[in-house]
């Protein structure tokens, strides 16, 4: 697993959206309890979005932190193990060119390709974790654009 | 046993307490008070130790979330069920299990959307009933495989102030409530405007070399099977693509989908175009009882097919309903007239399933895996609750 990101950066992040106070949290499990899916992180709201282009999930922000791996449209609990670790493989490394290439957000500093594939592989195939869950991984190996600036 | 089944009690209490009880106060103290007020007679004890539920929960405790718990419990997924013998007059409880660990990797080409990397990964996967008579499929498989993978294409690179706008209509879009909102949004609108021609077709391949030990979950059969195998995966991201539109397996689900409202228009996916898995293996049927009996124990050559589809087929509500299905094929080659009298060179499962994220679920299975004794078909219609 990748290093934290540092507190101090995620702390003075300046919010886009609203105050996170107008908008409530979604009660996901995750183990960082520092970690929030909140629309002012950018690794929640692209990981949301990449899954919902990428025809995983269709549903508003919010619930879908809640939302399980075994809930999204890829995980199919009929195929083999083999099948399942192949078919989260070819999805995470399109998470990995929608976030760079279309976000275009960059490896945080200790992250490489082959770190970030494989938590996202990882992450993907726990059938009982959820998208915030994900977008905790995400956020621990990307840095998003309104990121640099704050 | 008053004392276990009193905590099994206390699981599944909290469990069916569901995601309320996770926020909630589970101290030692906490669910001391709960077990007391519960003080359990035997019928709720075997009632609590039936229900695969109970175990399910308890091991989601023991491996906690997203980097807690026991690590070996993160990696290997395990999930208890009920089985029901071939005569369905007999039911038990046992487990699903599997076991996958990269042990190693290296990329050697990460250029824009280009990959090329190698994985050494262990693997173990399969079912066990405790009572091993009404396993239906008895297959278990442990192995190592090392894997060449290759993706490319999905994506071309937005301009930095096309990201620059992305990333702000992405945080406005998050706040709508509703799903309705958002198609009817002008964010969403122009957010597709941005980014559907930036989507394109993605290919993956996987080129790999494996040893797996193929047995009952008794290990008194068993055969090893070294195997050549290739991975397709070809993904259609775009739904304007020539790919997605042509998508003619996707076309029964793009239906459903117009007739429940879902989709606006008949609209194929090319993100679900079926994946498939080749595979040609020696198999040294070191102690199968049927080649035995047959008077057959040299190796053998067999060619593994497995192809899979899992499609939206009706958003409602708050729910999603999959239509998911596997197709495995297990064929021996050149097999000798004895063994293709038998039916031991063939073997073919086939499941199909339609699922929803609100809890129904109808499925059905049939067919038979390489050291099934027998085929089965099993339909199964119920109801599954997230804890």
């Amino acid at each position: 697993m990748p290093k934290k990101k540092r507190a101090a950066r995620a702390a003075t992040r300046a919010p886009v959206a609203p105050p996170a106070a107008a908008v409530p949290t979604a009660a996901a499990p995750a183990a960082d309890t520092t970690f929030e899916w909140s629309p002012n992180n950018r690794a929640c709201t692209a990981t949301w979005m990449a899954l919902r282009m990428l025809d995983q999930s269709v549903r508003p922000f919010r619930p879908s932190g809640a939302v399980r791996m075994r809930q999204l449209t890829y995980f199919n609990a009929a195929a083999s193990d083999d099948m399942r670790r192949f078919l989260a493989g070819t999805l995470a490394k399109q998470l990995d060119n929608f976030f760079r290439q279309i976000d275009g957000a960059r490896f945080e500093d200790g992250t490489d390709p082959v770190a970030a594939l494989s938590d996202l592989s990882e992450a993907l195939l726990a059938a009982e974790q959820s998208m915030a869950d994900l977008a905790m991984v995400v956020d621990q190996d990307y840095r998003f654009w309104e990121e640099d600036e704050a | 046993m008053r004392a276990i089944g009193a905590v099994l009690a206390a699981a599944l209490v909290l469990g069916q307490a569901g995601s309320v009880a996770a926020q909630e106060d589970s101290s030692g103290a906490a669910l001391v008070e709960r077990v007391g007020s519960l003080n359990p007679g035997p019928d709720v004890v075997r009632r609590v130790l039936e229900d695969p539920e109970t175990f399910n929960h308890l091991l989601d405790r023991l491996a906690g979330s997203g980097g807690a718990g026991w690590r070996l419990l993160q990696d290997l997924h395990v999930r208890f069920k009920t089985f029901e013998a071939a005569d369905a007059d007999t039911r038990g409880l046992g487990f699903a299990y599997g076991f996958d660990k990269v042990v190693q990797r290296q990329a050697f080409d990460t250029a824009g959307t280009a990959y090329t990397g190698l994985d050494f990964h262990l693997q173990s996967a399969g079912n066990v009933a405790f009572r091993s008579a009404i396993n239906p499929r008895d297959f278990l498989n442990t192995g190592a495989t090392l894997a060449l993978q290759r993706s490319r294409g999905g994506t071309t690179a937005t301009t930095e102030a096309e990201r620059r706008t992305l990333g702000q209509l992405e945080q406005k879009l998050a706040l709508y409530e509703t799903e309705a909102e958002i198609r009817a949004s002008p964010e969403m609108r122009q957010y597709l405007e941005i980014v559907a021609p930036h989507l394109g077709t993605q290919l993956a391949l996987e080129l790999g070399a494996s040893a797996k030990l193929e047995s009952d979950q008794k290990f008194e059969q068993k055969q090893y099977a070294y195997a050549a195998q290739l991975g397709l995966d070809l993904k259609a991201w775009n739904r304007s693509s020539a790919l997605a539109r042509w998508n003619l397996f996707d076309w029964p689900a793009a239906i459903l989908r117009y007739l429940a409202g879902t989709d606006p228009r008949f609209t194929p996916r090319g993100s679900n175009i079926p994946t498939i898995r080749l595979a040609l293996a020696r198999v040294d049927p070191s102690e199968n009882d049927g080649r035995e009996a047959l008077g057959v124990t040299s190796s053998y050559t067999r060619f593994n097919l497995e192809a899979a589809y899992r499609s939206l087929v009706a958003h409602v509500g708050d729910g999603d309903f999959f239509l998911e299905s596997d197709l495995r094929w297990y064929h021996e080659l050149g097999a000798p007239s004895v063994i293709r009298t038998a039916g031991l060179d063939e073997f073919t499962y086939f499941a199909a399933a339609l699922t929803s994220t609100q809890g129904p679920f109808v499925s059905y299975s049939a067919g038979r895996l390489p050291l099934d004794a027998a085929s089965d078909q099993v339909y199964e219609l119920g109801w599954k609750l997230d804890f």
